[in-house]
């Protein structure tokens, strides 16, 4: 009896190897077709002519941008779907590195795009600006949304449109930390 | 010794049961490659099916019975993987392996022929060994490489559906952008 069902699940083991194979399978025929259509992260250069390599605060960004060494600015509408599409997956924190800012119409729809996504200034670390005159993208002669420009040791170098948020969290800058101990931290301390 | 002896059968029974099924599940690849080696197209489709039979029954061989034929049938299928991996080292176009499946990537030729010792190694410890657990534990060394195998796909397909499910919600977003 014993010997009967030991054998059973072995079967029914190799059963679901057979069948997790098939699965396995079609993720990557479903992968292939959406490929094929060209709907999977597929970001455009967008041109920047004389706006690479200026100060972003020259162009009405914050000033402690000119000091970053690595950071993505992403603008984003509040008429555009993908925007909203993009500040829905923040959960109402940005990731280090990322700024962003939000063109709207008027104060009041961007108070409302603000206050769905549960954006503020305290949540974002100051790193959200509101451009309600467009004065921003039209400083830097924006047409489309969104955009995420590249800044590098605190210059414009590069812009490209920001299909999806995987995409967008592929191209934030990575901080690389050294993981010490307080404790090594203090030796340190005291051996000076 | 005999952990060692053990866990060789282990390695190569999920190997050779591996390769067997999944190239059972696309026979036509396998033919496919078959056909790249210079194999005659009418009898590529036939040499795969045994290729697959045998790969199967060596893997439940080794698990139930170490004897000659089973001894046999691992040393030959090693030796022809090694000649396959030859015949496409000299090939001008690369092979793909369809070794463990359709999806395969790696190229056909060095794998197997470092691959060709370490079999004839494991079947030395094994005929020098001759394992043989009475029925109930065959029954169970037959369930722990078939759990091992299905824990390994069940862990790639989990893998493929977190894969998918990041590819699903950046396709909406994309075809947000695109019908803007």
């Amino acid at each position: 009896m014993a010997q009967s069902l030991t054998l059973a699940v072995g079967v029914l083991a190799l059963l679901i190897f057979a069948l997790c194979g098939v699965v396995i399978e079609l993720f990557r025929d479903v992968r292939q077709l959406r490929e094929i259509n060209g709907i999977l992260d597929r970001p455009l250069e967008v041109d920047l002519e004389d706006v690479a390599g200026t100060f972003p605060s020259a162009h009405g960004l914050p000033t402690g941008l000119d000091a970053a060494a690595a950071a993505i600015i992403l603008v984003l509408s509040d008429r555009c779907a993908t925007c909203h599409a993009l500040a829905g997956g923040f959960n109402g924190v940005l990731s280090p590195g990322l700024w962003v800012v939000l063109e709207a119409r008027s104060p009041r729809s961007a108070e409302e795009f603000l206050a769905r996504y549960e954006l503020t200034s305290t949540s974002t670390g100051g790193r959200l600006i509101v451009d309600v005159a467009g004065r921003i993208a039209e400083s830097i002669g924006l047409r489309t949304t969104p955009v995420g420009f590249r800044v590098r040791e605190g210059r414009i170098v590069s812009a490209t449109t920001i299909p999806s948020l995987r995409y967008l969290t592929s191209i934030l800058p990575n901080r690389v930390r050294l993981e010490r101990s307080p404790a090594t931290r203090m030796k340190e301390r005291v051996r000076v | 010794m005999r952990s060692l002896a053990l866990a060789v059968t282990l390695v190569m029974a999920a190997l050779l049961l591996w390769a067997g099924l999944e190239k059972a599940r696309a026979v036509k690849s396998f033919a496919s490659v078959l056909r790249q080696l210079g194999v005659p197209a009418a009898t590529a489709p036939v040499l795969a099916r045994i290729v697959i039979a045998l790969e199967l029954s060596a893997g439940l061989g080794l698990i139930y019975s170490v004897s000659l034929p089973t001894i046999t049938a691992v040393t030959g299928l090693a030796t022809a993987f090694a000649c396959a991996g030859l015949i496409a080292l000299r090939r001008p176009q690369r092979i793909v392996c369809s070794c463990f499946g359709p999806y395969g990537t790696r190229a056909l030729g060095r794998d197997q022929l470092i691959a060709l010792p370490l079999w004839l190694g494991g079947v030395a410890i094994l005929w020098s060994q001759r394992l043989m657990p009475p029925m109930t534990s065959r029954a169970s060394l037959l369930a722990v490489v078939a759990l091992g195998m299905a824990s390994m796909r069940v862990a790639a397909a989990v893998h493929a559906a977190y894969v998918a499910h990041g590819d699903r919600r950046s396709a909406r977003e994309m075809y947000l952008w695109l019908n803007r």
